[in-house]
């Protein structure tokens, strides 16, 4: 380095080693967090006991067959639902920050761009008339059909909000107004097949409604597990092209940035990972927008750490709740999903009353 | 290296915007494009930048098309200043200089590149208010944030976009100043879009004056800038007064259709 008194090359370093400090932090946490999840409920181990587990799984599984309770519990119930959360939380915050960095608007999530309301209505229409063509398709991959549907639908929307953008500009009330329209069409299929539908499938479609981690198991988790660490590793390749975005279109594009391509891969790679997991687990909403923003006032706005930033956090986040959920009024399980809303208002009013708003606006 | 634009013509929609634009920048001038509002100035800034990517006609960079560099490797040789900007409204001066590196850097920035972004906020004193937000600066320091993201670039070709249409007298000069130092110390040749007439005269090495998305004429101020071009071009009878410091032009009061006070 020519200069070591260079005032600019210091605060850059000093501002990574602290953002650096922030992304282990919150790895740890997560992984204590992990550990915690894993203990919660009606059967409790040690740490010692749970770490041995886990090891061993990973290891020699012969060596559980002795304790087969413990490996039921943990590694076939607990572990899945933990992971689950966690590659959920990912997804969903990743997508909320790349959304947010692609339209240059800190209100787009997967929720408020109606992606969630489409995936809901591509799931509802394969629970509804899948029966009309499930009995062709293999049992183990009828799962595939719904998540099929819900990230097709959910694709569907956000190009429609994409076009929308393109026609009457990308200002914030454009683009929340389109997504809330959006998702009120969609909202209005999932009510029209829910209204219907028999007692069974509208069970099936409420349960799935609410969001949760029911749905976790290690089908589910092999499916999700590479589309999240994929799509996070892809979304993060994309980081310098994001932060440039953020100078506007005719910058970026100065800078060597395809822009339309940019926007149409990240909004596909984005919601392939959100429409995935929502498709297990229903509607969770908030994450997308919780992550980001907490990860913005931890770490700043460089996409390179807040990307990462935000799934750490999503992931935190989501788990805690998820335990939380299946915890709190034990035996009772409560929906994540209805967790996520309060959580979310409280954030949000948080930042209003706190005079915080610039952020959200 | 010299920038070749060769028979340039834009389109939008229906509405021709350039017909048949021709010039060269040669290394180390400062080259100003002057002409009334919707001659096709910031169209023809735009389409040198990359930014505009529907035009007909050929680019040439060291005698070598566009459309045989790669999108990186244009943005290496040329910068672009906007006019204003509406965006980074919540990045700081750091942040903001950091940008111009993008086409050289993969995902961490190295020593060098950090001192490429002092160098360049030095140049143009910012580096005491990098953790300043943009949004805490006057439009003249903000002006200044973002030519020292375009220096971090390291471009040969400079491109302003009327840079000084919000600015205040000061902050004008300032930046032509700064113009003035990036051709004079070697770091490159600026082509700048410009609505004032009279910054043109003193600063430019060459003018291009253009007229419905044509050049009227090219060459020195004094060769151009005619008190005939100027009102023709300007639809509105303008002068040259002379002063011991250098010719400046002016609206001929009153204008045409108004009385003369007796």
């Amino acid at each position: 380095m020519k200069n070591p008194e260079n005032s600019t090359i210091t605060l850059y370093l000093c501002g990574k080693k602290h953002k650096l400090i922030i992304l282990f932090s919150l790895l740890v946490l997560l992984f204590m967090t992990s550990i915690y999840a894993l203990n919660s409920g009606s059967y409790h181990l040690s740490f010692d006991r749970i770490c041995t587990i886990l090891y061993q799984a990973m290891v020699n599984p012969g060596l559980l067959e002795g304790t087969l309770s413990e490996k039921i519990v943990i590694i076939d119930f607990r572990l899945p639902r933990a992971l689950l959360a966690i590659f959920t939380g990912i997804s969903l915050a990743i997508a909320g920050c790349v959304m947010q960095a692609l339209l240059r608007n800190p209100l787009v999530s997967p929720f408020t761009l109606g992606l969630s309301s489409a995936a809901s209505f591509g799931a509802a229409i394969a629970i509804v008339f899948g029966g009309m063509f499930m009995t062709f398709i293999p049992e183990e991959f009828q799962n595939g059909v719904i998540i099929l549907c819900a990230f097709l639908l959910g694709w569907l929307s956000v190009l429609i909000i994409y076009a929308i953008s393109k026609m009457k500009g990308s200002s914030s009330a454009t683009l929340i107004l389109a997504g809330v329209v959006i998702g009120y069409i969609f909202t209005a299929g999932v009510m029209i097949l829910k209204y219907q539908t028999n007692d069974e499938k509208l069970r099936e479609i409420t349960l799935w409604l609410m969001g949760g981690m029911w749905g976790a198991n290690w089908g589910a988790i092999i499916i999700i597990a590479p589309i999240t660490l994929l799509c996070l590793l892809y979304l993060e390749s994309l980081a310098w092209d994001l932060n440039s975005l953020s100078a506007g279109d005719d910058i970026a594009k100065n800078l060597g940035v395809n822009v339309n391509r940019l926007r149409i891969k990240g909004l596909f790679i984005s919601t392939l990972a959100a429409s995935a997991c929502l498709a297990f687990t229903g509607i969770i909403g908030f994450i997308g927008l919780m992550g980001p923003h907490i990860g913005r006032m931890l770490i700043g706005n460089d996409n390179r750490y807040l990307i990462p930033c935000s799934a750490l956090l999503g992931a935190l986040i989501l788990l805690i709740s998820d335990t939380a959920a299946r915890t709190i009024m034990d035996p009772v399980e409560i929906p994540v999903g209805v967790i996520m809303y309060v959580i979310g208002g409280i954030f949000f009013l948080f930042l209003i009353l706190r005079g915080k708003h610039r952020m959200i606006t | 290296m010299t920038l070749r634009i060769e028979d340039i013509s834009v389109r939008y929609g229906k509405v021709q915007v350039l017909s048949g634009i021709n010039f060269s920048l040669a290394k180390g001038e400062i080259v100003c494009i002057i002409g009334p509002n919707g001659s096709g100035k910031s169209t023809l800034i735009k389409t040198i930048a990359g930014i505009l990517e529907s035009y007909s006609g050929n680019l040439f960079m060291k005698d070598k098309n566009f459309l045989e560099f790669s999108r990186n490797e244009i943005a290496k040789k040329i910068g672009y200043v906007p006019q204003e900007f509406h965006y980074l409204t919540s990045a700081s001066v750091l942040e903001a200089v950091i940008l111009g590196r993008r086409p050289h850097v993969q995902w961490s920035l190295s020593p060098a590149d950090l001192n490429k972004v002092h160098e360049a906020m030095q140049m143009l004193s910012i580096d005491l208010m990098s953790e300043k937000m943009l949004t805490e600066l006057s439009g003249g320091e903000r002006q200044r944030v973002f030519i020292a993201r375009a220096l971090a670039q390291e471009p040969e070709f400079f491109l302003f976009d009327e840079p000084t249409s919000a600015l205040d007298i000061r902050h004008q000069i300032e930046v032509f100043e700064i113009m003035k130092t990036i051709t004079r110390k070697g770091a490159g040749t600026v082509l700048v879009a410009v609505h004032d007439l009279n910054f043109a005269y003193h600063y430019a090495d060459r003018v291009i004056l253009l007229d419905k998305g044509k050049i009227v004429q090219m060459g020195t101020a004094p060769e151009v800038m005619t008190e005939e071009n100027i009102t023709s071009v300007y639809g509105v009878p303008m002068k040259f007064i002379t002063t011991g410091k250098g010719r400046y032009v002016l609206p001929d009061w009153p204008l045409a259709g108004e009385k003369k006070e007796s």
